[in-house]
């Protein structure tokens, strides 16, 4: 097992030579560098990231033409004159180079067909076909039980590891910021902020297939699609936010712990565990194909409502366990409803629910979890005379309970005895 | 930091010049906002389809110009934040059309939101 790896992606230039394993004269250097490690580092491996990285500088370059010897990884390239010059560093994969190439673009013109690019150190050459802006592929190594899971972790200047992430700026460049494949499923990426992707519907993170990530303490904004989307139900995201995008927060996946707030869907999709969910257009979607859970989460203040049910052809049950459901309280919002026309079988218990304009679209359909030695409800229904539904202070975001014994216990805490008999 | 998409509230004030952490979304491709008003910066914002004023600065927001198709986006229309698409809008990808003995059974289509410059 080698590493761990370093990659400076706040300094892009030329890198060939290095080998990644030092944080000093051999780490690599900018998005291309990234783009090394991604192709790089394997199951059980570690990768230190640091610094910002402008994704709009990262191409790929069609060739149909080229003077040996190949260009070498990592190399400073440069290409053109006058207004098309300009300079940058190539990456490639495999055992031999074939189109396309990748180019990090230092300064200048980008590629641009029928300019012909030299590489600095090599000599050699290629003649492009055109360039075009491109996502960070995460598409190599899959973790394994036996082997461990490839790990990239952001760090502060010095490399050291807190809560400092790293940066991945789309700077609206109009495409997905990381792609990942079902390639590179089991991956670990901490500390990422993730943001700016530009264009109509790119997401920060996009995953094909149903890819398997995990997640913690990254931050997802600002993207024209989700924060991340399409990533498997076996994913798992702690820590992490997701805010500001045009479309969905977390779409898929296991949140624990996770804030989404802003977003022009839904904060979440399908599992929400110890979540804040707010300030969206839903709460929470969840489809009854995938048994949805919302478990001991914040859904506060969302446009349409708290959590609503998609049904499918299957009978299975979304489970919705001690929430807090509040604030939704404009005309036809509801804390929990179903898809038009459709009978969506649900089951809760142990929620709070609090100035929404109906807490529940449909309560015949619903499966209410009973209190013990009786019939009645174990959710709260709007408790007469409150007015800040249990937080300290929702309007600076502090939606903490801080609950003190013998003051208000229903409101802010219910205690769940667990049988033995 | 708050969601002021589609117009839902009034924008807010800046501080000290400063607009941070909003979601500005607005429905349409290029509709003004804080006309009138100079030496804004906005910082980490959803701008989608905003015109700023000519000397503002933006640090780390989305800067895009979409067009919404409201088939794709039936919340969006059913709260009445964008208008609503024709069945062979300008959104739309493709169209099958299955005929059975030269009768149309089914017509199914794809759309996009597409962005715009």
């Amino acid at each position: 097992m080698a590493g761990p790896y370093y990659v400076d992606i706040g300094s892009p230039a030329a890198w060939n030579g290095r080998t990644g394993l030092d944080s000093t004269t051999n780490c690599w250097l900018g998005i291309s560098g990234l783009q090394k490690a991604f192709d790089t580092v394997a199951a059980g491996e570690t990768c230190y990231v640091k610094g910002t990285g402008d994704l709009s500088k990262f191409y790929s370059v069609a060739f149909d033409a080229e003077t040996a010897p190949h260009l070498t990884d990592g190399e400073e390239v440069t290409w053109g004159a006058d207004a098309t010059h300009g300079h940058g560093v190539v990456h490639w994969t495999g055992a031999d180079m074939v189109t396309p190439v990748e180019i990090e673009l230092l300064s200048g013109a980008a590629p641009a067909n029928d300019v012909e690019i030299t590489g600095v150190t090599s000599g050699g050459k290629i003649m492009p076909t055109g360039a075009t802006v491109k996502s960070l592929d995460l598409d190599t190594t899959v973790g394994t039980n036996a082997g461990g899971f490839p790990r990239y972790i952001g760090t502060n200047s010095s490399w050291g590891v807190d809560d400092t992430r790293a940066n991945l700026n789309g700077n609206n460049f109009g495409n997905h910021i990381i792609a990942v494949t079902t390639a590179a499923n089991y991956t670990i990426l901490r500390n990422f902020e993730i943001y700016s992707s530009g264009g109509t519907t790119k997401h920060g993170i996009s995953g094909t297939s149903n890819a398997v990530l995990l997640l913690v303490n990254c931050s997802l904004h600002n993207n024209s699609g989700a924060g991340c989307n399409g990533l498997s139900v076996s994913s798992f995201i702690f820590r992490s936010t997701s805010y500001g995008n045009t479309s969905y927060g977390f779409h898929v996946g296991n949140c624990y712990f996770c804030a989404a707030y802003d977003n022009g869907n839904a904060g979440f999709v399908n599992h929400a565990f110890g979540c804040v969910s707010h300030n969206n257009l839903i709460g929470m979607m969840s489809y009854t194909a995938g048994a949805g859970e919302s478990l001991f989460s914040v859904l506060d203040a969302n446009t349409s409502g708290g959590i609503r049910i998609y049904s499918t052809a299957n009978v299975q049950f979304p489970v919705i366990l001690g929430n807090r459901i509040t604030n939704h309280s404009g005309a036809g919002d509801f804390g929990i409803w179903g898809e038009t026309g459709s009978d969506e079988v649900f089951i809760l218990g142990y929620n709070y629910f609090g100035n929404n304009n109906d807490n529940i679209a449909d309560e015949s359909i619903a499966i209410i979890i009973p209190i013990i030695g009786g019939d009645t409800t174990t959710n709260i229904e709007d408790s007469a005379g409150i007015t800040d539904y249990g937080y300290v202070d929702s309007a600076n975001h502090n939606f903490s309970t801080n609950y003190v014994s013998g003051t208000d216990p229903t409101l802010r805490r219910t205690a769940i005895t667990i049988p033995w008999t | 930091m708050g969601n002021y998409m589609f117009g839902q509230k009034e924008l807010p004030s800046p501080i000290d010049g400063l607009i941070e952490g909003h979601n500005l979304m607005q429905a349409t491709p290029h509709t003004p906002i804080y006309v009138g008003i100079s030496g804004l910066t906005f910082r980490r914002c959803n701008l989608t389809n905003c015109d700023l004023p000519v000397d503002a600065i933006t640090v780390e927001c989305l800067l895009t110009h979409s067009s919404f198709c409201s088939h794709l986006h039936e919340l969006w229309l059913e709260k009445g934040f964008i208008s609503e698409c024709g069945l062979e809008c300008t959104h739309m990808t493709s169209k099958d059309v299955i005929t059975i003995d030269g009768v149309v059974v089914n017509t199914s289509y794809s759309y996009a939101d597409k962005e715009v410059t």
